[in-house]
């Protein structure tokens, strides 16, 4: 194919976010690890994360979210064709989380299924396969969900990102009810080693310094210019530009070599507040961008995944957006509250999961 | 450390507040039933009780029961739902000292406990203050 | 009603590590089969009230068992109320012999429960809460008296120094009590600093984990012991039930069960709520002292916590309540409670209460409870010394 289909019906309805009330500050980790120094938080743009109570984990969130996007789509739970729960922290390894949040959301029992993992792109990609079925005229209405509690060894460099959080997003496929209009999608996939878990291990390894050029801005900036090329667009035709954001300093550095102006990126910059949330890092972005956007602004949306890829979105946003957004929670509220955990709080709080 | 029956948990399902509505003689009940005990019937229908709810009594346990002993202290309450149908529920996300008797309180969704690494995950409702 | 008590037994409360159930069982009928001067071969059956033993040791089939003890062959049974198994085997024992088909009959209450950590104990006991709505959330029976006690004190003005006289005035009386678990007393003060388990109830507002047995023969009107022991009668009881779970009771801050079934009794006994003497009353935690004695219609709604402060219901007190100690100081082994309270009231009536005597006492009331007020049993007893 020459250039990319664009989809013809395909749009956001409903959409929301969450990330856990607690946090902790990069310092408090630094301290902890006697690397006071403050190099690490400096090297990253970080200054805090958020961290779970103990009784959350991605299924709880992913409920949490699919209420706050079902307030706003206004749609019967019933409606709901196919469910993807995307993450890198499902609690099962066998026995999908998609039909625990199906089963909380009310959905019923005639939807397609199942549970996606593709390191921090596992929620876009339950993005795509939605999109699939609604371009098909399969499915009225689907549900694609990412959620994660950022897993990491102890003491590790991960530990200063890896954040908690999810975002669900309903599609649909009239579109008199979109909130914004998916136009086109895209993948650039490769078999890469940069992050990974082996099944019954409990905490993720990486290649260091590899995952920097080789991983998180081959694929992007690979992914991205194919995708403009065969959409015939340009990236200061988009008002509103969201990356995945793994620390501040990955997705400032892409847009920079990308020519990005600050002020596309500045609404979706998530990360500074919460960490990295993995599956959900991109998409609670997108929530922001959602959240403050003007009618007809046209966004850019480009997740990372470990093992690896990218998957690319440009959407439009509609006038009912300006409306429909106030029934639920916004992603601010969730940046701007925090109850701040001393180092040995937050392990009490991650190790009982 | 005793573990609690998938069947059970299954059976149970507390992901939503369910009670009975019978068509024939317009009672409702809580929890879900089988029979009317009114006009017999059998044939009820499921009715989701809605929240929010209003705090009636709550308690901070610090001695905990088998299975959530890490747990300890959380609060558990007795809140008043829709049709004046009570509960029993965990409570979260507040300082024990800002509670208040009479207080609007809203469902989430939370795992209510596990019994070890390899046992079904036994999730549920509990309740947090409104977002005022 | 006349049932005569013949004898009574109970072994030691308290943490008794070498004794299992069945030790205890036989200690308990061994002493009211002496204390009745009769032969265990005297009796026509066995009722044991009896919670835990399945969840603590997996043993059920409690009347085989301790039939099998005491050697004997003759009808056994166990009967289950949560706390007010004791009281409730009781009332099967009076049944049984009330239908004409028994003469005798042994009432053993019984409960072992150090086998078992307290957080595994804790969990069992939730057992006698509505399970699939309290215990699943993780709820203690602590918590779910600590709800009634808030609701209370947001009502009534209760403050926690309030509860704490109770525990207060129930050591005292244990203090008097060779028997009892905590044979000693307490103050306001240790009460009040002690560790909030769950608020506003600290453990010293709370009754707890004891191994125990008490035992009861009891028999017809007409087959009295020549030359055996004071008779005393059972002359009215009432077993009532009420909601299992806390949020379908109509009034978290009374114990409705308890006043329905102290008017019947009452009704049965043929006398008035002012002839009771003393009570020994379900003192599971201190808030419990306190809506029970106003359900049972000893004190207007607000008021038990300030005649109890005021000495009234200590045992030199204008209605001594839990001369035993009471759950509290006394011990609770779940199931040998309600036998104990009838115990202590048979003591008293006997004049054998030494050091705790009340004066005159001549009729006597138990209440045992159930749950968070599920199931009440109450029994009224009169001494036959003062006729």
């Amino acid at each position: 194919m020459k250039n990319l289909k664009r989809l013809k019906s395909v749009g956001l309805i409903g959409y929301g976010g969450y990330v856990p009330r607690f946090r902790i500050k990069i310092d408090e980790i630094a301290r902890a690890w006697g690397k006071e120094n403050g190099e690490i938080p400096r090297s990253l743009g970080i200054s805090q994360k958020s961290v779970p109570d103990f009784d959350e984990d991605a299924v709880t969130m992913a409920v949490e979210v699919g209420k706050i996007a079902l307030e706003r789509a206004g749609i019967e739970p019933e409606e709901i064709g196919a469910v993807f729960v995307g993450s890198e922290s499902h609690p099962y390894a066998v026995k999908p989380s998609s039909t625990i949040v199906a089963d909380a959301l009310g959905i019923g029992h005639d939807y397609f299924c199942a549970d996606l993992e593709f390191a921090c792109k596992a929620g876009t990609a339950g993005i795509q396969i939605i999109a699939g079925f609604l371009e098909a005229g399969l499915i009225d209405y689907g549900l694609a969900i990412g959620t994660d509690v950022a897993q990491s060894k102890k003491g590790d460099e991960l530990e200063y990102t890896a954040g908690a959080g999810a975002a669900a997003f309903i599609l649909g496929r009239r579109s008199r009810e979109f909130l914004a209009q998916i136009d086109y999608f895209s993948s650039f996939s490769s078999n890469t080693p940069d992050f990974w878990r082996r099944n019954g291990v409990e905490f993720p390894s990486h290649a260091g310094r590899f995952t920097g050029e080789m991983a998180y801005f081959r694929h992007l900036e690979e992914g991205i210019k194919t995708f403009l090329e065969k959409t015939n667009q340009k990236m200061v035709d988009f008002e509103e530009i969201i990356f995945h954001m793994p620390n501040l300093k990955f997705p400032l550095k892409l847009g920079q070599r990308l020519g990005v102006k600050e002020s596309q990126m500045r609404d979706g910059l998530i990360v500074e507040k919460i960490g990295n949330p993995y599956s959900a890092s991109s998409l609670l972005g997108l929530c922001q961008v959602l959240d403050k956007a003007r009618n007809g602004e046209k966004i850019l949306l480009a997740a990372y995944g470990s093992g690896a890829g990218s998957d690319i979105f440009s959407l439009r946003t509609k006038n009912l957006l300006l409306t429909k957004r106030k029934k639920g929670t916004k992603v601010e509220k969730f940046l701007n509250q925090g109850e701040f955990l001393d180092y040995s709080q937050y392990l009490r709080k991650i190790g009982y999961l | 450390m005793h573990r609690q029956s998938p069947v059970r948990i299954w059976r149970q399902n507390g992901y939503h507040f369910l009670g009975s509505f019978c068509p024939n003689c317009q009672k409702t009940y809580f929890p879900k039933r089988g029979f009317c005990l009114k006009c017999g019937e059998g044939d009820l229908e499921d009715l989701k009780i809605s929240n929010p709810g209003k705090l009636i009594s709550f308690s901070v346990i610090r001695n905990a029961p088998a299975g959530f002993e890490g747990q300890a202290p959380y609060i558990v309450g007795l809140i008043e739902l829709a049709k004046k149908i009570r509960i029993t529920a965990q409570i979260v996300n507040v300082d024990p000292k800002k509670l208040k008797i009479g207080q609007k309180l809203v469902s989430v969704f939370r795992r209510i406990s596990v019994a070890d690494s390899e046992a079904v995950i036994h999730y549920g409702l509990k309740f947090e203050p409104v977002a005022t | 009603m006349n049932i005569k008590i013949l004898g009574i037994g109970m072994t030691q409360f308290g943490e008794l590590w070498s004794k299992s159930l069945t030790d205890l069982a036989e200690e308990a009928a061994v002493k009211a089969i002496k204390d009745a001067y009769l032969q265990l071969s005297a009796l026509d059956a066995i009722f044991v009230g009896n919670m835990l033993s399945g969840a603590v040791t997996g043993q059920e089939h409690l009347g085989a068992l301790i039939a099998e003890r005491l050697n004997l062959k003759i009808p056994a049974m166990r009967i289950e109320g949560a706390c007010a198994s004791g009281a409730m085997a009781v009332y099967q024992g009076i049944q049984g012999i009330a239908s004409g088909r028994f003469n005798r009959v042994l009432i053993i209450g019984v409960e072992k429960m150090t086998d078992l950590s307290s957080a595994e104990v804790n969990k069992a006991l939730m057992g006698a809460s509505a399970e699939d709505e309290e215990g699943v959330n993780g709820l203690t029976f602590a918590s779910l008296y600590a709800l009634m006690a808030k609701a209370y004190m947001e009502k009534y003005g209760l403050k926690e120094k309030d509860l704490a006289e109770v525990a207060v005035k129930n050591h005292y009386h244990a203090s008097l009590n060779p028997l009892a678990q905590f044979p000693f007393e307490i103050s306001l003060k240790q009460v009040l600093e002690s560790p909030m388990v769950a608020d506003p109830l600290k453990v010293l507002d709370c009754s707890p984990i004891t191994d125990g047995a008490a035992a009861l023969v009891l028999s017809r009107r007409q087959l009295t012991v020549d030359g055996g022991q004071i008779p005393v009668s059972i002359i009215g009881n009432s077993l009532v039930s009420d909601t299992l779970s806390l949020s379908a009771r109509k009034d978290i801050t009374e114990q409705w069960a308890t006043k329905k079934a102290a008017d019947e009794a009452l009704k049965m006994a043929r006398i008035k709520l002012e002839e009771i003497d003393l009570a020994e009353v379900h003192d599971c935690f201190t808030i419990a002292e306190i809506i029970s004695l106003e359900s049972l219609g000893f004190f207007k709604k607000g008021t038990a916590a300030k005649a109890t402060a005021k000495g009234e219901t200590r045992f030199d007190g204008s209605l001594p309540v839990n001369t035993s100690g009471g759950l509290k100081a006394c011990g609770h082994p779940v199931g040998a409670t309600g036998v104990k309270q009838i115990i202590e009231l048979v003591l008293q009536l006997r004049g054998q209460a030494g050091k705790r005597q009340v004066k005159k006492a001549k009729i006597g009331l138990a209440q045992n409870l159930g749950g968070s007020g599920s199931t009440a049993v109450v029994h009224i007893l009169k001494g036959e010394n003062h006729a």
